[in-house]
């Protein structure tokens, strides 16, 4: 695919042939003078984008993809400053939403994290941790938790069920999960077990980031917003 | 034979409003389309483009430059009106709208309206005219330049704040006509300083929109008005008002004005079953659920519907979300000129 900078002026339809659609669209990067922030996919290659002609603004799409490799597990495309891909082969479309989400909104000294997947439950005194392993050639993951909780089980099938509607994952089981592709994403499951623990906060978030910038008679205050 | 255009954007936009023939149904903003990206691509980022008026030009601009529609629409918010007669601001960010803080309303009732001096010379009146003649002098005669003026309802929620005018619609009916009567010499007054500054059309929100307001409350509390501004503003008038609207489309058809901007919720081929050519409908292309949230396959659909119906103007049913995605966006003239290559002889 032709590789531009990102400061090159192209026009909206020009971006959209070159570039795909829109997967995810920041609306605002606070690190970087509020510049609207979009992940483009074409092809299963991933371009941060934006139209901004800020000065510096191409160092900056160069962290953000960076931050997709660093917290996503993507992998750079060659001789880019602002492509990436799963090197599976396969577009994870809705963890990659939350993953642009993350890559922007995490300061510019923000060390990726690594070692175990564990976090604490915020429904329960709980630690959440996911295990991986291979078995018949698909990675296979594990949710467990340790400590006190009311239904352990029933807390780890809720959790599944999160890795299942923000991962698009396939359960398994009841605490065991994989990709579609059926490769290894580590650095996905960090991304996201803070979503899947807490589905009715992430879904109330969601629905409030969508209903910013709306005009509705709510949200212009002519109604109770629905 | 491919379908070849015969008309420029504003012969085709104003032919629309007017009811003439056109060589096929134009796509316009009677609202705005204004987003994020965009305005990343002018420079001209919310709320500084709904202040200065090169910001609001250039803007504006991107709906025929970037998007292909056949107007522009430099008047994003519902506000700008507002803030010129003292109302409490809240400016927002680049991502969000501009509102008026309507719980501390500046109002009582009609014996407190009156037109400040200086009014059009406000800077967020200003924002507008100076940012219409600048979109003329740039795009001349090619593109349909649409204005817009608050209505006296919208403009009452925002002075007497929602509750107490909705309250008082109930409790002295009367004072809310003599309300509705000073207000809309604002309506005019700003209406008429876009005409002179070049809009070939306005918009007219007054959002006496379904979930609040009863058929029975337009018929008398607005019908009448909105005839007086047909004939007052000497543009054609483009009324917009959310919700559900079919119950009282039939008294919107007499109005006289040129064109009813609807709303999603309202079936296209019912609206114009009711509208029956007395008044053009522009509309109803969803915005959280469709051009927000789906994708250019599902859009194309909706506006084959519009078309289908015979709908005059194809438009977003209101102002865009501001997170909303370009290639959705694109898909709606593209659309439109595909289905008329499929159904044009």
């Amino acid at each position: 695919m032709a590789e531009a900078k990102t400061t090159e002026r192209l026009r909206s339809a020009d971006v959209i042939e070159r570039y795909g659609n829109c997967l995810e669209l920041v609306p605002i990067d606070p690190s970087f003078h509020d510049i609207s922030v979009g992940l483009y996919v074409k092809d299963g290659t991933c371009t941060v984008w934006t139209f901004s002609q800020k000065p510096g603004v191409a160092g900056r799409i160069e962290h953000i993809r960076d931050q997709l490799v660093g917290l996503g597990g993507m992998t750079p495309v060659d001789g880019t400053h602002d492509q990436a891909w799963f090197a599976c082969g396969h577009l994870h479309r809705r963890p990659g939403k939350f993953l642009l989400v993350q890559a922007v909104g995490k300061a510019r000294d923000y060390a990726t994290p690594k070692g175990d997947m564990s976090i604490q439950d915020t429904k329960t005194k709980l630690v959440l941790s996911v295990s991986g392993r291979d078995e018949a050639d698909r990675w296979i993951y594990r949710v467990s938790g340790e400590g006190e909780a009311p239904n352990v089980p029933m807390r780890l099938r809720l959790v599944v069920a999160g890795f299942v509607r923000y991962g698009e994952m396939e359960k398994l089981s009841d605490n065991e999960v994989t990709f579609t592709c059926g490769q290894r994403h580590d650095e996905l499951i960090r991304l996201l077990l803070p979503y899947s623990r807490n589905i009715s906060a992430v879904e109330s978030m969601m629905e409030a980031d969508a209903m910013r910038g709306q005009m509705t008679t709510g949200t212009l205050g002519f109604t109770p917003p629905t | 034979m491919p379908f070849v255009e015969t008309m420029t954007p504003r012969e085709r936009v104003m032919n629309a409003l007017e009811g003439k023939p056109v060589d096929r149904p134009p796509v316009s903003n009677p609202t705005n389309v204004a987003t994020v990206e965009l305005m990343d691509m002018t420079d001209a980022p919310f709320p500084d483009a709904c202040r200065e008026p090169e910001l609001a030009a250039r803007l504006a601009a991107t709906g025929r430059t970037e998007l292909g529609f056949d107007s522009v629409m430099p008047y994003f918010t519902i506000i700008q009106e507002s803030s010129a007669l003292g109302c409490e601001m809240q400016w927002e960010e680049k991502d969000n709208w501009p509102t008026v803080r309507m719980f501390n309303p500046i109002w009582k009732g009609p014996d407190d309206v009156h037109i400040p001096s200086g009014f059009l010379e406000h800077r967020d009146n200003v924002a507008i005219t100076k940012s219409i003649e600048i979109l003329k002098q740039e795009l001349g005669n090619e593109v349909a330049i649409i204005g817009k003026t608050m209505g006296p309802w919208t403009l009452a929620y925002h002075v007497f704040g929602v509750e107490s005018f909705l309250l008082m619609s109930v409790d002295d009916p009367d004072m809310v006509l003599r309300a509705m009567h000073k207000l809309k010499e604002i309506s005019v007054l700003f209406g008429e300083a876009q005409i002179a500054a070049g809009a070939d059309a306005l918009t007219f929100p007054d959002h006496a929109t379904g979930d609040l307001v009863s058929a029975e409350y337009y018929r008398r509390f607005l019908l009448e008005i909105h005839q007086e501004m047909a004939e007052r503003l000497k543009v054609p008038l483009i009324l917009h008002i959310c919700g559900n609207t079919l119950d009282r489309l039939d008294y919107i058809a007499q109005t006289g004005m040129a064109c009813f901007h609807f709303d999603s919720k309202n079936n296209p081929q019912e609206a114009m079953d009711i509208a029956a050519g007395r008044i053009r409908l522009a509309g109803n292309l969803n915005n959280p659920e469709l051009l927000y949230a789906r994708g250019p396959a599902e859009v194309r659909k909706a506006v084959n519907e519009c078309m289908d119906a015979g709908v005059d103007m194809i438009a977003p049913e209101c102002a865009i979300p501001l997170a909303t995605k370009l290639e959705n966006l694109i898909e709606i003239p593209r659309a439109v000129k595909d289905w008329c290559e499929e159904h044009y002889d």
